[in-house]
């Protein structure tokens, strides 16, 4: 593929970083939460930053939180971590195809970085057909990581004064950024094909809550992900 | 500092996450996915992102039928409304967060 000019706005480290931002509350609220859940869970300031830097997923950590006070065993927390975050693959396999051009070391460092938000930034992107450079990408990541670093950090910091960062309402920031994600693309889903938008968007829906009968949620999620998947490339060309 | 079973909790679990997500970044670089899989994944972002909020909204157990958690549904609504009408991301999320925490104070 040839060099494509990109778009103004998706060019720079910086243009990414600003395309971060809308998200960065989003990851403030949840890493605080975290952070606060992490040290009433008998972990410590350094284990809860070191988990946030290392594994990076934002459910699965939580998960490990309530699993840990259920004194799971370590293969138990390890299998369960995987299951949530396997969506990831699915989300990877997406968005390679984008980066082909560039290094190795580019891929994989895009790759270790990329989450639930940074992904739906991304498509919202490619969806608006907008031409973007990995220093964007790069600037969306890295921005996204260390924000996720600092708000765990921070939380932590005042877990041993809060145990229940529920009732502030900070949990809902998890909700409140998927549900604006999901409205953005599935806006721009509908300007290109009303029907095919609302059959995988009811495929999904209507799927995972029959799956959530029979799998643990992270299952279903990716289950029902991939049946919206088969609609709508079954209806691809009609 | 760190417990050994921690240190080795996070180790397991990083790599169990890590590998998933950059194997595609190494595979695409060797080779093309074929076209019906690209075509396929073109509506990932939309299903995925459904899933997941919804994920969210209902309290799930194997073996008994899905419910919807009410707090979550009834701060949504707010929510919705934010993005829908303003179509900014930031503010969504505030909105969220106090309504979430205005219903819980009133709930």
């Amino acid at each position: 593929m040839e060099e494509v000019q990109t778009d103004e706005g998706y060019t720079t480290f910086h243009d990414g970083i600003k395309s971060c931002l809308p998200t960065v509350l989003g990851y403030l609220g949840i890493g605080f939460s975290f952070g606060i859940v992490g040290i009433n869970s008998h972990l410590n300031l350094f284990e809860i930053t070191l988990m946030s830097a290392i594994v990076y997923g934002g459910s699965s950590q939580f998960v490990m939180c309530g699993l840990l006070l259920a004194n799971t065993s370590i293969t138990g927390i390890v299998m369960t971590v995987f299951l949530v975050n396997l969506r990831h693959l699915l989300m990877s396999m997406t968005a390679s195809p984008h980066f082909r051009e560039e290094s190795l070391l580019s891929n994989i460092s895009i790759g270790s970085l990329l989450t639930d938000e940074s992904f739906a930034v991304f498509s919202t992107t490619v969806a608006q057909e907008k031409h973007f450079s990995l220093r964007w990408m790069e600037g969306l990541n890295v921005t996204a990581y260390i924000t996720w670093i600092v708000a765990t950090f921070l939380g932590g910091l005042v877990g041993n004064f809060i145990s229940n960062p529920e009732q502030f309402g900070l949990d809902f920031a998890l909700t409140a950024m998927f549900a604006g994600l999901f409205l953005t693309q599935f806006e721009w889903e509908l300007s290109k094909s009303m029907k095919k938008s609302i059959s995988v968007v009811l495929t999904v829906t209507i799927s995972l809550i029959i799956l959530l009968y029979f799998f643990s949620s992270s299952v279903a999620v990716i289950i029902s992900a991939l049946l919206g998947c088969f609609v709508g490339g079954l209806l691809h060309d009609k | 500092m760190i417990s050994k079973s921690v240190l080795l909790i996070l180790i397991g679990s990083a790599l169990v996450t890590w590998i998933p997500r950059i194997t595609p970044f190494i595979l695409g670089k060797m080779v093309k996915f074929p076209a019906i899989v690209t075509r396929f994944l073109e509506y990932l972002p939309l299903s995925i992102l459904c899933a997941l909020l919804l994920e969210t909204v209902f309290s799930a157990k194997t073996g008994t039928i899905p419910t919807p958690k009410w707090d979550v549904v009834l701060a949504l609504i707010p929510t919705v409304i934010t993005a829908v009408w303003l179509k900014d991301l930031m503010k969504t999320v505030i909105v969220g967060i106090v309504a979430m925490a205005l219903v819980r104070l009133v709930i």
